[in-house]
């Protein structure tokens, strides 16, 4: 029973995902408010269930249990770990679900109690069995430690989402999105595996460690190009970054919820672990090309797009261009560069967090007024202070300006890639300063004075789970280090092993 | 092994991937694409057996078998969702044409 332990989290989510499959097909659609307390019961579980592993990492006595050896968590075939469960995934996973729990909490809208038109007219639930097969889905990407499990976690990240985009299944931006959201990711899926054959043919074997150490050889080298470039079009870097935003501008709120949180954060968990693997890296002209173009791309677009939601995608751009700055020109020692790849650890994590305060304020907006173009919206928050505060916040966050967590996220990453690649940092200081122009507009229309606007009705868990976020955005710029110690400690643990 | 059998099964899982490859860029028509997709796919399938064979003879494992066998439930889950997309699309727009979702592309126009 060695494996329940080490797996637990994995075996509860794809225990809850049959579990609400069947409720969603059996249960009358009157009981959704319970079935909605339910899952956020399940996912409260699932952060104790990871901390439980934490628990059980600590402890190094195996004399508990006379047979098992528990301080080691991870999963192996013969001698080669083919799933791994230090203290960098265990970290990532309690990232993960305690992220996943303030998004579910965003749903809180849909299930509200005594609505006239319980059934609402976009949101379906039938997104909490997709959303815990992305969660499941990034927990096994994280953990992999071969390349047949990253598939494996890969696919399920990627496939739900084409789902999720689509959900609103008589909206022909939906489906379209979705569409062109597929087609990219199958290039993604084709790349990998492409990649992966190519390794199999130079190793035999399917584990990272062996493959990553032959980096001698021409055909290895053009393999880890090919397979970067299957994370990088999920990452949105700039040379297919194009589906991002259709996919974003085709997905209604609750579902560009799901899909543009989770999956960024595991996919770059795993590209700084599979990047932290390699002994030693020269990808450095093709991420510095990406870097520039995401950066200068990603700022330009946004400035002449009406679409909120498409603003957000070319600034997720943007910010993918500024995390790959450290990588540009990673060489040599890679512990020397842990520093650098903390704070881009941190970087994502932060933004994730404004990411949810933003759409979960967007959620509000697109139900009361259909629609997330910028010009029709004029003054729609000029009357609600509470959701002022919370898009005020994230978007400063998103910015970059003082106090709060984007700010020092941002200032801490220039500062240390610095050494790595000046031409890049003076780059990403312009851009930054370029992107404040569409964050200001942002907040201008939406506070242009409008007598028409109306006061909209905030459920007290949205108000309660974001006041916690805009708290703890601002919380991470004053105390950074709090977080960056123990990513710093994950980081430089994944080289101990 | 047969080394012409390596190298003729080469020869056979290029021609697909081009195959494919041709198809995603040419072809309008979105079954025909999905379609190119899964022969790309089962192109690099043909390859991780044979290599699997191969290695298998050296003494190894069948990790690529295996990873073979994964490799075609992943395609049957991408056709099945790719499929069910393209319904969804000729319910409500009528087409099944790629060149006729330019619904997103319009509105940054406006």
């Amino acid at each position: 029973m060695e494996w329940v332990a080490k797996l637990l989290p994995e075996i509860w989510l794809s225990v809850n995902i049959l579990l609400f499959m069947s409720f969603l097909n059996f249960k009358s659609k009157d009981d959704f408010y319970s079935l909605y307390n339910l899952f956020n019961f399940s996912l409260f579980i699932l952060v104790f269930s990871v901390l439980f592993q934490f628990y059980l990492l600590s402890t190094n006595n195996p004399s508990l249990e006379s047979n098992l050896d528990l301080a080691n968590l991870d999963l192996s075939i013969g001698n080669l770990i083919i799933y791994s469960n230090g203290f960098f995934e265990l970290i990532s996973k309690l990232f993960i679900s305690i992220i996943s729990v303030f998004i579910s909490v965003s749903f809180y809208l849909y299930f509200k109690k005594g609505k006239e038109d319980f059934l609402h007219r976009y949101f379906k639930p039938d997104l909490l069995c997709v959303y815990l097969t992305i969660i499941l889905g990034s927990f096994v990407l994280v953990s992999s430690n071969d390349f047949l499990t990253f598939l494996i976690g890969f696919e399920l990240i990627a496939i739900p989402s084409y789902f999720a985009i689509a959900m609103d299944n008589k909206r022909a931006e939906s489906l379209e999105g979705s569409m062109k959201y597929f087609l990219i990711g199958s290039l993604s899926t084709i790349s990998l595996i492409l990649s992966i054959l190519i390794f199999y043919i130079y190793s035999g074997s399917l584990v990272f460690s062996s493959n990553f150490g032959m980096f001698d050889y021409f055909g290895v080298k053009l393999a880890f190009v090919i397979f970067i470039m299957g994370l990088l079009i999920k990452l949105a870097a700039f040379p297919l970054s194009f589906w991002i935003q259709d996919a974003y501008a085709g997905s209604r709120t609750p579902y560009l919820l799901v899909i543009s949180t989770i999956p960024k954060l595991a996919v770059l968990f795993a590209f700084i672990k599979v990047i932290l693997m390699v002994p030693y890296l020269n990808l450095g002209t093709f991420l510095f090309v990406f870097s520039l173009f995401s950066m200068v791309m990603g700022t330009f677009f946004a400035l002449t797009n009406n679409d909120i939601r498409k603003i957000l995608a070319f600034s997720t751009i943007t910010n993918i261009g500024y995390i790959l700055i450290p990588f540009s020109s990673l060489q040599g020692n890679l512990v020397n560069n842990s520093q650098a790849l903390s704070v881009v650890y941190f970087y994502i994590l932060q933004y994730v967090l404004a990411t949810i305060l933003f759409i979960s304020v967007l959620i509000y907006l697109e139900e009361k007024y259909d629609t997330m173009d910028l010009e029709k919206l004029k003054g729609a928050l000029s009357n609600n202070p509470l959701l002022s505060v919370f898009m005020i916040v994230s978007l400063v966050t998103m910015a970059g300006l003082p106090p709060t967590s984007g700010f020092i996220a941002k200032f801490l990453l220039f500062a240390y890639s610095y050494s790595i690649s000046p031409f890049l940092v003076w780059v990403g200081i312009i851009t930054s300063v370029i992107s404040l122009y569409f964050y200001y507009r942002i907040a201008q229309e939406l506070y242009v004075k409008n007598e028409k606007s109306e006061k909209i009705e905030v459920g007290f868990l949205n108000v309660f789970s974001n006041s916690v976020l805009s708290l703890m955005v601002v919380f991470m710029g004053f105390f950074p280090n709090l977080f960056l110690n123990i990513i710093y400690f994950a980081i430089i643990s994944v080289f101990v092993k | 092994m047969d080394n012409i059998l390596v190298i003729s099964t080469f020869i056979v899982s290029l021609i697909m991937i081009s195959a494919g490859i041709v198809g995603i860029v040419y072809r309008r028509n979105l079954v025909a694409i999905l379609i190119s997709i899964e022969v790309i796919l089962n192109a690099i399938n043909l390859d991780f057996i044979m290599f699997s064979r191969l290695k298998n003879e050296m003494g190894q494992m069948v990790d690529g078998q295996i990873f073979a066998l994964f490799n075609i439930l992943i395609a049957a889950v991408e056709i099945t969702v790719g499929l069910a997309i393209i319904f969804a699309i000729r319910n409500t727009i009528q087409t099944s044409d790629i060149d006729k979702l330019n619904k997103l592309q319009e509105r940054v126009d406006e």
